[in-house]
């Protein structure tokens, strides 16, 4: 213990008499352990630790598969009422919905998210309300009296915290509902939500179809029920159900995954690709700090030797080379997780479209675990190199040796890191590269529409003309009218969806009047839109016309689709005239009047991997009575303005208030903003991969740089002897770079060939990716080489200005 | 010895200062020497006198701090970098105590290296100087050898083969057997008084009174200045008084 002390102490002296290099040290360590640790605190929140529900690995959701196509799907209310009632496997089953309106009191009208649950909501999920209760049995049916649970958030901004909240009421969507009870805050169900109301109580039609499969499903299996069995069990329900319903269920199976798994499966890929890459950077961090060691030690071992020779054990030295890095690594570990616990929550505002989980990302023991073994690791690594080739080192000889020459034993290891670090920059590099040209790819995708000044928003129809479909015609003719009125604006439009939005709606279609089964079916993407959709969105019209006012309910029902539909349905033949079936829109077949070019809905990147690019538009005038309610609530305004779009927001609200002032616009985006939006991940993670290959080249050229100038003031005395023999400058800066560049060209070639392996892991990982990598090679290859040879022109300059008088005192 | 009349190396008034912590060191002070084609001359003198400093500077290593210093006739004080590394490659061949060989390279590599620094020497030419010189010293059958394969004897035969191959006007030799025990010592002497018969200009520092004797011409330094052989005794009689 004393002897360990005393390591200490020199370890100490050591490292401040040399503070660059200390410094530098930890400061790399601190920087990969630090980046390492934040990735690994985001992924043992998000995709680690069990959710945060109690006994949650118990918690699975439920899915219904297309035997045919594979596509998952959520449920039809019938369909999960038939599980409900059947199924023994789950101690309890329930499902949700997205929904939204306006509360209108108290307080002022504002749209707000909610969503529909049945009953065994918080109980499934064994959520405790902060105040009141959860719904009962006989609330979650149509015509039962309103009620509803509101968030933390509603419950303070409404209601002051009022602890007798409880019993109060609500004016919701035009309705007054009664108060029952109150989400624990931050209480999320695929994101945040302010009103909770019973599922069963929805006046829809949809409701009453089984094709119509908007709900999400999540059950509690029973303990001690494994997956396969409950799996077995949704089987012969799964049966049974097409069986009796043939048309709509045949073909169909229900099938279950772990809730965890599921929620997560979005971001999991791009959270262990960025793990991945950090720890890339780490490891070239530690190799760095290695060679910056190794040079330590060389340079000591002539000290080493002399204390061999006095008698020192050799585990002394040891002890003393892994004291000095132990206590470099623990400082830059600390340092790391100084950094991981600031920059952490930055990280995750700094993602795209919100992780799933955030509120389980906390710096944890984990974490720590890892934060420490990576500093202790780090520390074993570079301190135990040095140390056993100091140990390895003939002593005899390193003392006996008069060669002033470095031998080529101790230039192998730091050849190897430096290669090691090129190696390993590279693959980051060629990993950032083909992610950027993914993105360059896919931005200059045509979306198929006229992104420029089209701004949309969604409407929040004054709930006063919800429950009339006649008063909510009328109200979308006015909001249309009034906001013509705006001069900015040169054409506005209603539709259902927006492309490049959230929010989709699809039906299935067939050519002949026998509609086949659901599952075989061909699907589509339905929009319905006003007709002015064609000139805001300026759909290329290649076939027939668009809709004009006069496509109406009660005349034939017209519908226009796109090329891709065209092409599929009814391949070389002029589709204009020909008829289409679509259960969706009754038993009476739809007309085709025009064709338009395809529109990259699903995203610039997600479109092609969309099974669904089949698109169908129909005049928002069709839309029967019955569903007049259900398109208010959906409904999205969008128009094309001949100024930039952001700047009319403020007039355009001000004209959609409505006749009685409490009509609202929200989620206001331009569709160039959408565009871009629809890239985010890609750019996010082309953006973190450049960042860390940057730091990665960084890193690489610190490490060449340095051992590159250890070795040439180990070289000093050969270059004062090539310089007596009349070599000039040129040629000892080209006898450096030559030496180096063997070094460059072998990590690069290592570097090369593992690129070929990670470059599958990211084709896999994100499918967007197709490039091939030889392009990216072209590019990333001549750029390393020459930062490389760069970052070794610096020691070879010195070594070149080496005074020759100097070099040969040397002795 | 046919053109011995002309000076291979004309230096007059020749002075160097080291600066170092605002110490001045006057390493010379006003040295004239000439050296004639085909002479063999010791330079000798107590440590300290400026000996190594004077050989380096008529090497081209080391640039005087005034004075005049002629090469061949040209002026070579006042030379840039470049030029210095040139003439240096052509005329000078250098013997190090320390025989200064490179570690990392063979016996024929260390041999070969002036001749890799001179332009447009076909290789064939290389090897075969190379060659000759090694066969010159005795080494011809270690060229495969890296220098720490060989006997203090052989490297220092070695480095003089390194200075041979270049074919320079003059070898510059800075206590050659300061490192070697008597019998290699002798050895070596025995070579470069051979090299002198048959035509070779030597400079070679020595304190060795037993290997002056082998030099035609004895130059005495003493604090930084050359002077007469009687004027040194004297002088050195003050010294130890
Ligand atoms: N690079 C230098 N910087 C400072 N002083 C030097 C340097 N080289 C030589 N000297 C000094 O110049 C004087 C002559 O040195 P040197 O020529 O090596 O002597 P000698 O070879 O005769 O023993 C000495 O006093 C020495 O300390
Ligand atoms: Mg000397």
């Amino acid at each position: 213990m004393n002897g360990l002390l005393q390591d200490l102490r020199i370890a100490i002296r050591g490292l401040r008499q040399k503070p660059g290099f200390a410094l530098l040290a930890i400061l790399i360590l601190a920087l990969g352990s630090g980046a390492a640790t934040i990735m690994f605190t985001v992924v043992s929140g998000v995709v680690l630790k069990p959710l945060a529900y109690p006994d949650s690995d118990r918690l699975v959701a439920v899915h219904v598969q297309a035997d045919k196509f594979g596509d998952v799907w959520g449920f039809s209310y019938p369909d999960f009422l038939d599980c409900l009632r059947d199924c023994r496997s789950f101690e309890g089953i329930t499902a949700w919905g997205y929904s939204g309106g306006t509360v209108s009191a108290p307080g002022e009208p504002e749209y707000v998210t909610g969503r529909r649950v049945s009953s065994e909501l918080f109980s499934v999920l064994r959520i405790q309300l902060v105040r009141g209760r959860s719904f009962e049995a006989e609330e979650d049916q149509f015509g039962a009296a309103p009620v509803v649970i509101i968030s933390t958030r509603l419950w303070q901004q409404r209601y002051g915290s009022d602890p007798h909240a409880v019993g109060m009421s609500l004016n919701y969507d035009g309705k007054a509902y009664t108060i029952v009870g109150i989400a624990p805050p931050g209480f999320q169900l695929d994101g945040v939500a302010d009103v909770f109301t019973p599922l069963g109580q929805t006046n829809e039609p949809r409701m009453r179809w089984r094709a119509a499969r908007f709900l999400h499903v999540v059950g509690r299996l029973h303990r001690g029920v494994t997956l396969a069995q409950a799996q077995s069990e949704l089987a012969v329900l799964s049966q049974r159900l097409a069986k009796a319903y043939p048309a709509d269920n045949g073909g169909i199976t229900q099938v279950l995954h772990p809730l965890q798994a599921e929620l997560v499966q979005g971001v999991k890929p791009t959270l262990l690709l960025l793990l991945g890459a950090v720890i890339v950077v780490l490891l070239i961090g530690c190799v760095n700090v290695a060679s910056l060691f190794l040079t330590r030690v060389v340079s000591r071992q002539h000290e080493f030797a002399l204390r061999l020779a006095l008698g020192a054990p050799r585990v002394r030295l040891l002890r003393q080379c892994l004291t000095e890095s132990g206590a470099l690594g623990i400082c830059g570990g600390l340092l790391g997780l100084l950094l991981a616990l600031v920059g952490t929550h930055p990280f995750i505002r700094f993602w795209p479209d919100g992780m799933p989980r955030v509120e389980d990302i906390h710096v944890d023991w984990r974490v720590l675990l890892f934060a420490l073994s990576a500093s202790i690791l780090t520390g074993l690594i570079f301190g135990l190199i040095p140390a056993l080739r100091a140990n390895n080192s003939a002593i005899e000889e390193t003392l006996r040796s008069r060669s002033r020459t470095i031998a080529g034993s101790a230039r192998r290891p730091l050849s190897a890191f430096v290669m090691c670090q090129i190696a390993l920059a590279l693959v980051l590099l060629s990993a950032a590269g083909v992610l950027g040209r993914t993105l360059l790819r896919l931005s200059s995708l045509n979306p198929g529409i006229d992104i420029r000044n089209v701004l949309t928003a969604r409407v929040g129809v004054s709930p006063g003309v919800l429950s009339d479909p006649t008063k909510s015609r009328a109200d979308w003719k006015n909001l249309l009218e009034d906001v013509r009125r705006l001069p900015p604006v040169k054409s506005a439009a209603l539709t259902d969806i927006v492309p490049m939005r959230e929010g989709e709606n699809t039906l299935w279609y067939s050519t002949t009047a026998t509609i086949p089964p659901l599952s075989q079916a061909p699907w589509a993407l339905a929009s319905a839109v006003t007709p002015d959709y064609l000139n805001v969105m300026r759909l290329p019209l290649l076939r027939g016309r668009f809709f004009g006012d006069n496509d109406t309910l009660g005349n034939t029902q017209v519908v226009v689709i796109d090329e891709k539909l065209a092409h599929h349905a009814f391949g070389a033949e002029d589709p204009v005239g020909k008829l289409l079936w679509i259960p969706a829109m009754g038993n009476n077949p739809v007309e085709v009047v025009g064709v338009v070019g395809h529109v990259r809905h699903w995203g610039l990147a997600g479109d092609d991997l969309s099974r669904i690019q089949d698109q169908v538009y129909y005049p928002l005038a069709e839309v029967p009575d019955r569903l007049v309610r259900l398109f208010s609530s959906i409904i999205s305004l969008v128009i094309r303005t001949d100024v930039p779009p952001l700047n009319t927001i403020q007039a355009l609200q001000q004209q959609a208030r409505g006749a009685v002032g409490d009509q609202s616009l929200y989620e206001i985006n331009t569709m160039e903003q959408l565009a871009s939006g629809s890239l985010a991940q890609q750019r996010f993670l082309f953006l973190l991969f450049s960042i860390f290959s940057a730091l990665a080249l960084l890193l690489a050229c610190v490490g060449i740089y340095s051992v590159l100038a250890y070795l040439m003031s180990q070289r000093v005395p050969e270059i004062g002897i090539r310089l007596a023999m009349g070599a000039n400058s040129s040629d000892i800066v080209r006898l450096v770079l030559r030496e180096s560049l063997v070094i460059i060209l072998a990590g690069t070639a290592i570097g090369l060939a593992t690129s070929l392996g990670t470059g599958r892991v990211l084709r896999h990982l994100v499918p967007t990716v197709q490039t091939s990598q030889a392009s990216i090679f072209a590019v990333i290859l001549p750029t390393m080489i020459a930062v490389a040879l760069f970052a070794s022109y610096i020691p070879a300059r010195r070594a070149a200005r080496v005074d020759p008088m100097v070099a040969l005192r040397y002795e | 010895m046919t053109d011995a009349g002309q000076p291979l190396i004309q230096i007059e008034e020749l002075t160097k200062v080291f600066y170092t912590d605002e110490v001045e060191t006057h390493a010379l002070s006003g040295v004239h020497l000439g050296i004639g084609k085909g002479e063999y001359v010791a330079i000798s003198g107590p440590s300290g006198c400026g000996k190594s400093t004077l050989l380096s500077i008529i090497g081209l290593l080391d640039t005087p701090t005034g004075g005049k210093f002629q090469l061949n006739g040209e002026p070579v004080e006042n030379l840039d970098f470049g030029a210095r590394s040139r003439i240096r490659n052509r005329e000078i061949g250098f013997i190090f105590q320390s025989f200064n060989l490179i570690g990392d390279l063979t016996v024929y590599e260390n041999v070969e290296l002036p001749l890799t620094y001179r332009q447009k020497m076909p290789s064939p030419e290389r090897k075969k100087r190379v060659m000759e010189s090694l066969e010159r010293v005795g080494m011809a059958h270690r060229v495969r050898h890296y220098p720490s394969q060989l006997s203090g004897g052989q490297q220092q035969r070695v480095a003089v083969a390194r200075a041979l191959g270049g074919h320079p006007s003059i070898l510059l030799a800075d206590e050659p057997t300061g490192n070697l025990d008597s019998r290699n010592g002798e050895a070596v002497m025995e070579l470069l008084q051979d090299l002198h018969r048959e035509g070779a200009t030597i400079c070679m520092v020595t304190h060795d009174p037993r290997f002056v004797k082998h030099a035609q011409r004895e130059i005495h330094l003493f604090d930084g200045k050359v002077v007469a052989e009687e004027e040194l005794h004297k002088l050195m009689q003050d010294v130890h008084a």
